[in-house]
């Protein structure tokens, strides 16, 4: 435990000594800028459609929750799939690269100390970015109000919706993390790692021409069909499992990628 | 004393290739063993398999009585490793480096902070504690690997080439700092090394390596006893002798496990090294009252012998040097004459320091 702590503060520590997460910060606060503004639009276009014609909209669905945060944060979630790659390539790649796998692997701590050390600061920094889509809602709940003149922030949904999303950016990690224990290269790891999110969050578009049980199994591999259900603010054991399970996997491959090495 | 470093017939495989094959050695507590030999020869190789970074293909190495194999936790946290390239992160300051080591290394957190200046003080780093490693020169990270290889002082340190690519000074300065490692007598150190001069200063033990395969391992008095039969000469000289195969000596231990390989037999008798046994062949092998009854061979004599599977070590000798023959000859006259100058200058500067080192180990 003690030993995890410490490469999770050492990963840390170098990671706010390099720019790499001051320019992720900034890059994904651009990008949910502009998927904030792009929602809003479609709001306003909305709202004034209600306006003119109150017999085809009904204004009491329009609330700022579900049109504007939801989809706002479900977009977020290709954004995990584009920054954790980058945040997970460094993790064991480069301690190979730099011989100081040597050094992690000389000393009295475990694998699997090692792994979750190394996981823990992933994740943590990845929800430091999650972190910035809460502005969204926080600056709505400041300055927008809705029809019935109260907060047009369903608070209890927009936390289950973040959950979901950092239940998907802790498998985005732990599949990036097992990437990065393979190769000693970093930027084969955030390749390969992005490819395979991509993928996963790409599947269910392709699952919408196949057929029959492809179409039922590319459907079930989707994430954003997973990360919808939280983002609707519901809490199925099917996407706890889902995220979970990549979790698991993930890390135990790590686990196992990292033990194998002392035998080649 | 209880044996320290105990290794038998440690051997790594890459493929088909022995990177180190059946290497035996013991370190008692407080001794410092000079480890020598080409570059390819296996040190780095021996040594990963020591701190439990490689695993061996067959043999065992123990740390203070653990197996490096069955409790890996209890032999990491004995020693202390210094590999080639000093393994820093160049993005932390040098005081988080040895936070960070001395937690992994599981120093106690009362005593961190002691540890820390101390390791600092004695690495001479104390000065650059707060600057990123990244921006220091090569010496002073060297150094900063050389304090994190103390912290929470191991019983055990393995230094890998701690001068390679250092200045003078720099050298001097590493050097002095092993020194003071060393007399201390709380470790016992491995150190690896190209610089003959430094295992003459610093270490009482010499082990030399040749493509994996163990040339010698004595006390360089020893060394001069067998293969020079007492006569004075440096460790340069010594160590040509034995790289060059003019000359084999089995060790205190008893070394004299034959390998029976048709294919590498065969080598030999077609190459031109084949004198190199015959050197040895002539005069009663002094390495012989060495060998001990631990060989499996029935008679280790390097008497001369034409079968194919009985072998002598000035056989295998040749062996190992048989891929290098073409050379071979025209290298012999060159090292030779070298081994005579290099003599001449070193006889005079190595003798006291040496003999202080004895004397703090017993």
């Amino acid at each position: 435990m003690r030993n995890t702590l410490a490469i999770a503060r050492k990963e840390l520590n170098i990671y706010f000594t390099t720019p790499l997460p001051y320019a992720l910060f900034a890059v994904s606060t651009v990008f949910m800028g502009f998927f904030l503004i792009g929602v809003i639009q479609k709001f306003q276009q909305l709202s004034l459609a209600a306006l003119r014609m109150p017999e085809l909209i009904d204004s009491s669905l329009l609330n700022l929750t579900d049109l504007v945060v939801l989809p706002c944060i479900h977009q977020t979630g290709l954004l995990v799939a584009l920054t954790a790659p980058f945040l997970s390539m460094r993790l064991i790649a480069e301690e190979k690269r730099q011989r100081t796998f040597e050094l992690l692997m000389t000393a009295p701590v475990r694998p699997i100390e090692l792994v979750l050390g190394k996981y823990l600061s992933g994740v943590l920094i990845l929800t430091l970015t999650l972190a910035l889509a809460f502005l969204a809602p926080a600056m709505l709940e400041r300055f927008a109000i809705s029809v019935d003149g109260q907060s047009g922030i369903e608070w209890n949904t927009v936390r289950v919706a973040f959950l979901g999303l950092f239940l998907w950016a802790s498998a985005a990690m732990a599949i990036g993390l097992f990437v990065s224990a393979l190769t000693d290269s970093q930027a084969v790891a955030a390749i390969i790692s992005l490819l395979a999110l991509i993928l996963l969050w790409s599947v269910g578009w392709m699952g919408q021409s196949a057929e029959g049980v492809v179409q039922t199994v590319l459907i079930h591999l989707s994430a954003p069909n997973h990360l919808m259900g939280f983002v609707q603010g519901l809490v199925r054991l099917e996407d706890l499992v889902y995220f979970l399970s990549f979790v698991a996997l993930g890390l135990f491959l790590s686990h196992r990628a990292i033990e194998g090495q002392r035998w080649t | 004393m209880a044996m320290m470093i105990e290794v038998e017939g440690l051997t790594k495989l890459y493929r088909e290739r022995a990177a180190v094959n059946a290497l035996s050695f013991e370190l008692k507590a407080g001794e410092v063993l000079g480890f020598l030999g080409p570059n390819g020869a296996g040190k780095t190789t021996t040594m990963r398999m020591l701190t439990g970074f490689l695993p061996p293909t067959s043999g065992t190495a123990r740390v203070a009585g653990f197996d490096v194999f069955e409790s890996p936790l209890e032999v990491k946290r004995r020693i202390g490793y210094l590999p080639e390239q000093p393994p820093v992160y160049l993005d932390m300051t040098v005081r988080d480096y040895l936070a960070f080591c001395a937690r992994i290394k599981g120093v106690h957190r009362r005593d961190m902070r002691r540890e820390i200046e101390r390791a600092l003080d004695a690495a001479r780093v104390a000065d650059v504690q707060e600057r990123l490693i990244g921006n220091l020169s090569k010496g002073y990270r060297q150094r900063v690997g050389l304090a994190q290889a103390i912290l929470g002082a191991p019983p055990v340190l393995i230094l890998d080439e701690p001068t390679v690519g250092l200045d003078p000074v720099q050298i001097i300065e590493v050097r002095s700092l092993i020194r003071d490692l060393a007399s201390s007598g709380q470790h016992t150190i491995i150190l690896s090394t190209h610089i003959l001069s430094e295992v003459t200063e610093l270490c009482q033990k010499v082990l030399i390596l040749k493509s994996g395969e163990k040339l010698a391992f004595d006390t360089i008095e020893g060394l001069r006893q067998q293969i020079l039969e007492g006569r004075q000469a440096s460790l340069e000289e010594l160590y040509l002798r034995l790289i060059e195969g003019k000359a084999s000596v089995a060790s205190a231990d008893g070394d004299a496990t034959a390998p029976t390989d048709a294919r590498m037999t065969g080598q030999v008798t077609a190459s031109p090294a084949i004198d190199a046994p015959k050197a040895v062949d002539q005069k009663p092998s002094p390495a012989q009252p060495m060998a001990t009854s631990a060989a499996p061979e029935p008679d280790p004599a390097p008497a001369p012998k034409n079968g194919p599977d009985v072998r002598t070590d000035a056989d295998r000798v040749s062996d190992v040097q048989a891929d290098a023959t073409a050379q071979g000859d025209s290298r012999h006259a060159a090292s030779a004459a070298k081994s005579d100058a290099i003599e001449a200058t070193t006889d005079a500067d190595k003798g006291a320091p040496t003999d202080n080192r004895a004397q703090a180990a017993d």
